[in-house]
């Protein structure tokens, strides 16, 4: 009986919430209703309303809708923009006027459940000393009324200093880690096989892995084409080198090579030292388990592929693309690399099974 | 053992493979350094206008609101980033579909590529809506760029140059200078300059020549949206054939992309000639030979691990 209860309950809650809009919706057909709404920047992927200091132009689109049931006279749009923001007009169907921060949309008659769209360039501050809240506000006048709407923008800092920051806290780790490895005669561990086979498999790493990437075109899968493959080759680095330290190495032996064949940034020292490290710390927390279990081999997998994908989009995209991702876009990308470093962990502990008996 | 090697082989044929199925995979070649495709006299003017920079918008729309006049001649430009084999291009321009090719003109390095079309045929006087949807999700646009020579009886007479291409001035291929030339200048009269320019980055100073006179400096900087920038100079034509010289400076990527020379024709009164030249787009395709040598270490590795294996 209570359980018929609870489902009636269910039944009609969900009854009332998709009536629901309807019915408020119905009420507003009668009035004369303008529905405004602003994007920036245009792009799905990126974060919505945050703008990074010293990036260029973002567009940005402005709809106005007459959600009403009769046709309203003489619409004018005026968008004030603060300060902070530059603010272009491209060319447009719509007839604008701009006077400094002030921009003036001459729409005219919208007709009923018609929708005219503003276009607009926005250029945040090269600099700003600190996060910016700010305001634009779109005041759209009509014969028989007034819509206000304000649009809440965040303006980041600008992300020069953090560059720096993060290129002298990646070379501080990188000497801290050696430092630590002379200290403890990590260094003296390795063999010259050990480093011939940790250079031959970043070789492939950084060149053909990334040349092949470059062929393939799986669109958002595209990140799973490389991740496969190298966590593959660093599990069976791990399984023929054996020595703490060695994903590490293999990642900043990485980026050297990428350096000098791609042009990579020294910038991306600490992202590919990241790697390594997350992958070396699970070795020693596992108990120097060196993917000598498929377990853990997918753990080392999956573990990379979380930091580097969580340390490109809510780092070094931002800082040096200048691109604030959308959170649901970072999350995908998570569950993209998860879903590689499982994976590579599960095929890389098989290869690695047939690579250590063809140890060099 | 056996099996390694088989492997490794497998992997090598593989990279030659997929080349031979990706022809615009990788690196896509130093690119078509800038051409005359048309050049001539009209009575009118040259419209050039484009936007609005990467932006990764679905379609991607550009307006152009193009003055009175006859067309007589229109070109269009969409230049995209990260162009990989199957990717395509929808184009509509005014409702119509404009004839483009399905693969890009211009390609060059890692998938910076443009497409470019005329479209004499489907321009208005007034506002022309031009939609592109790029279907790679990691890829879009750079920008819609249009160049329309209109007649107009009314205006006095004008000489136009339109170049086009596609050069990739880097540190990986060792190029830093892109040169485009104009034939038939004369010497003396004041002329407009219009360059395009995709991946240029604030900071990194290039430079900018015209007839051996620096005219510009960090040129290629962003500045009308994200990796491109669309310029016009004033400049001074003080030769018989014309010269733009673009200096890599300290830019990791530079593509010149199109220049325009709109000049006065000095005492000339009345012209109307136009000439329009074949496409000259330079294609390329190779696998880089960092890809080849590490294969081949990889290949040498593995064969004399095996040898010393069954030599024990």
């Amino acid at each position: 009986m209570t359980c018929r209860f609870q489902i009636l309950l269910l039944l009609t809650l969900i009854f009332t919430g998709s009536v629901f809009p309807f019915t408020v919706s119905a009420d507003t057909d009668t009035d004369e209703v303008i529905l405004v709404h602003m994007e920036i920047p245009v792009d799905e992927d990126k974060a919505k309303n945050k703008l990074v200091a010293g990036s260029t132009w973002e567009r940005a689109t402005i709809t106005i809708t007459n959600t009403g049931n009769i046709t309203l006279s003489n619409v004018t749009s005026v968008i004030e923009t603060p300060e902070y923001l530059t603010i272009n007009i491209p060319t447009q169907p719509v007839s604008i006027e701009q006077t400094d921060q002030i921009t003036t949309a001459l729409i005219g008659d919208l007709k009923p459940h018609d929708t005219v769209t503003i276009v607009m360039d926005v250029k945040p501050p090269i600099s700003i000393e600190y996060k910016k809240n700010v305001d634009i506000e779109i005041i759209t006048t009509f014969d028989t009324g007034k819509n206000i709407y304000t649009h809440p923008i965040s303006i980041i800092p600008p992300p020069s200093m953090a560059s720096y920051l993060i290129i002298v806290l990646s070379f501080l780790i990188f000497f801290g880690i050696i430092i630590i490895g002379k200290r403890f005669g990590v260094l003296e561990l390795f063999t010259t096989i050990d480093l011939i086979t940790i250079a031959l498999i970043a070789a492939i790493i950084a060149v053909v892995l990334r040349y092949l990437s470059k062929m393939i075109n799986l669109g958002w899968f595209d990140g799973l084409v490389i991740a496969i493959p190298t966590v593959m080759l660093m599990i069976a680095t791990l399984r023929l080198v054996r020595k703490p330290g060695t994903a590490t190495l293999l990642f900043t032996v990485v980026l050297l090579i990428s350096m000098i064949i791609w042009g990579s940034h020294i910038m991306w020292l600490g992202f590919y030292l990241a790697e390594g490290v997350i992958v070396d710390l699970l070795v020693v927390i596992f108990k120097m388990d060196y993917a000598d279990k498929r377990s853990t081999a997918i753990i080392y997998g999956v573990a990379r592929g979380v930091t580097v994908t969580l340390l490109f989009y809510l780092l070094y995209a931002p800082i040096e693309w200048k691109i604030c991702y959308d959170m649901w876009y970072i999350y995908l990308q998570v569950a993209i690399a998860c879903v590689g470093g499982f994976i590579g962990g599960y095929l890389g502990y098989d290869t690695a099974n047939k690579m250590a008996g063809a140890k060099l | 053992m056996n099996k390694t090697i088989i492997a490794v082989i497998l992997i090598f044929i593989l990279v030659v493979v997929l080349y031979q199925f990706a022809p615009g995979g990788g690196w896509q070649g130093d690119g078509t350094p800038l051409y005359t495709i048309a050049q001539g006299c009209v009575n009118g003017g040259v419209y050039v206008k484009g936007g609005h920079g990467m932006t990764y918008e679905i379609p991607y729309i550009e307006y152009f609101d193009v003055p009175d006049g006859e067309v007589v001649y229109a070109r269009l430009y969409i230049p995209v980033w990260n162009y990989k084999p199957g990717d395509t291009l929808d184009l509509t321009l005014n409702g119509n579909s404009p004839k483009i090719n399905s693969e890009p003109d211009y390609t060059a390095a890692w998938g910076v590529t443009g497409y470019s079309c005329n479209v004499t045929d489907h321009i208005i006087q007034g506002m022309n809506e031009v939609q592109a949807v790029y279907d790679n999700p990691n890829g879009g646009p750079y920008c819609i760029m249009l160049v329309v020579v209109y007649e107009d009886p009314d205006m006095p007479p004008v000489h136009f140059w339109i170049n086009e291409g596609n050069h990739a001035l880097a540190y990986k291929n060792n190029i830093d200078t892109s040169t485009t030339t104009f034939t038939g200048c004369i010497p003396g009269t004041d002329a407009l300059l219009y360059t395009l320019l995709i991946a240029g980055t604030e900071g990194e100073v290039d430079e900018l020549y015209f007839d051996s006179l620096l005219i510009g400096s960090d040129v290629g900087r962003s500045n009308s949206g994200k990796y491109i920038d669309l310029d016009v100079f004033n400049v001074t034509l003080t030769e018989q054939v014309s010269e733009v010289r673009f200096e890599r400076g300290d830019e990791g990527y530079l593509h010149p992309f199109t220049c325009v020379l709109v000049a006065e024709s000095g005492s000339q009164t009345d012209c109307n000639n136009i000439e329009i030249y074949e496409m000259q787009a330079v294609k390329e395709n190779s696998i880089p030979i960092s890809v080849i040598a590490v294969c081949l270490i990889v290949i040498v590795a593995v064969v004399i691990n095996y040898l010393r294996r069954k030599k024990t």
